[in-house]
């Protein structure tokens, strides 16, 4: 009782505190809004830096996969006119260096290996592409390994991983 | 009458208060806001850009003589050297080394705000 007294006594005396109070409460509950807002957007952050992950990813696939189909059709140029070779093993080495205006810089390494079957359509080609987001540091990485034959150019299976 | 300004004094300390918790808020609400439209735009030509380098490469994986790519050919300040394939032990054929010729294929919108950009290789 004594206490309540009290109280009345000083918010008659200072009828603006009642006020004051209710909107400290107010600002406190706009700054726990703005903390789940700054949640969110922390949120949203992780999300975007996912998304850029991805992307230079496919970046790298598509480099590898485009750069193995354009060496199957090198190779089948190459090895379906000489009637020696088809039935020879074949295992190449190379490495090719990509620096764009954009700023994308990528090395892709090739490997080609083919078995020594005598029957040409069924000698397979395996190329394996290695693509690193960066020529300097190498710190992501894509493999995309493609399947053809010494006497087509057209990949039959697409393998990703080591 | 002697504590009269007291109460004038507290609620311009409320409003302070009050002006200080919604400008805060509206400037989080207007930054989230141009955050979300900046990412639907630039999700929506990242997929465009995306669709047509993926397009184009299943064009060539078909046909890999294919002539109508939509992505244009990459200028001279991209650098890109020949691909030299060395030969290996093992390695029996008739063939020395073999060097390949690529051309760079980009793929990049018109706006200069968008940063997303693919690239295709193809033989020469």
């Amino acid at each position: 009782m004594h206490k309540g007294k009290g109280f009345h006594y000083k918010l008659s005396k200072r009828p603006g505190a009642a006020l004051l109070v209710v909107v400290l409460i107010g600002f406190i509950v706009l700054t726990i809004l703005s903390l789940v807002a700054f949640n969110i957007a922390l949120s949203t952050m992780r999300v975007e830096r996912w998304q850029a992950d991805h992307y230079q990813e496919q970046q790298l696939c598509y480099l590898a996969k485009s750069g193995a189909i354009a060496l199957a059709e090198e190779m089948k140029n190459r090895y379906s006119g000489s009637v020696s070779d088809k039935t020879k093993t074949i295992s190449k080495k190379g490495t090719l260096g990509v620096l764009t205006a954009d700023g994308v810089t990528a090395s892709l390494d090739f490997v080609v290996s083919a078995d020594s079957t005598y029957d040409a359509a069924t000698a397979n080609v395996l190329i394996k592409v290695t693509a690193y987001n960066s020529v300097f540091s190498n710190d992501k990485k894509i493999v995309a390994t493609g399947s053809c034959t010494k006497d087509s150019s057209k990949i039959k299976v697409w393998g990703d991983g080591e | 009458m002697k504590r009269s300004g007291s109460i004038l004094i507290e609620v311009v300390i409320s409003i302070t208060l009050f002006l200080i918790g919604i400008i805060a808020l509206a400037s989080s609400l207007s930054m989230s806001l141009k955050s979300i439209v900046n990412s639907r735009q630039s999700i929506g030509t990242d997929m465009y850009l995306n669709n047509l380098a993926e397009k184009d490469l299943l064009c060539l994986a078909i046909s890999p003589d294919y002539d109508d790519l939509t992505g244009s050919v990459a200028t001279n300040k991209s650098s890109l050297a020949n691909l030299t394939l060395v030969k290996q032990s093992g390695d029996d054929s008739s063939m020395g080394n073999i060097t390949v010729d690529y051309t760079l294929y980009r793929y990049k919108s018109d706006d200069v705000k968008m940063k997303t950009v693919f690239y295709l290789l193809r033989r020469k």
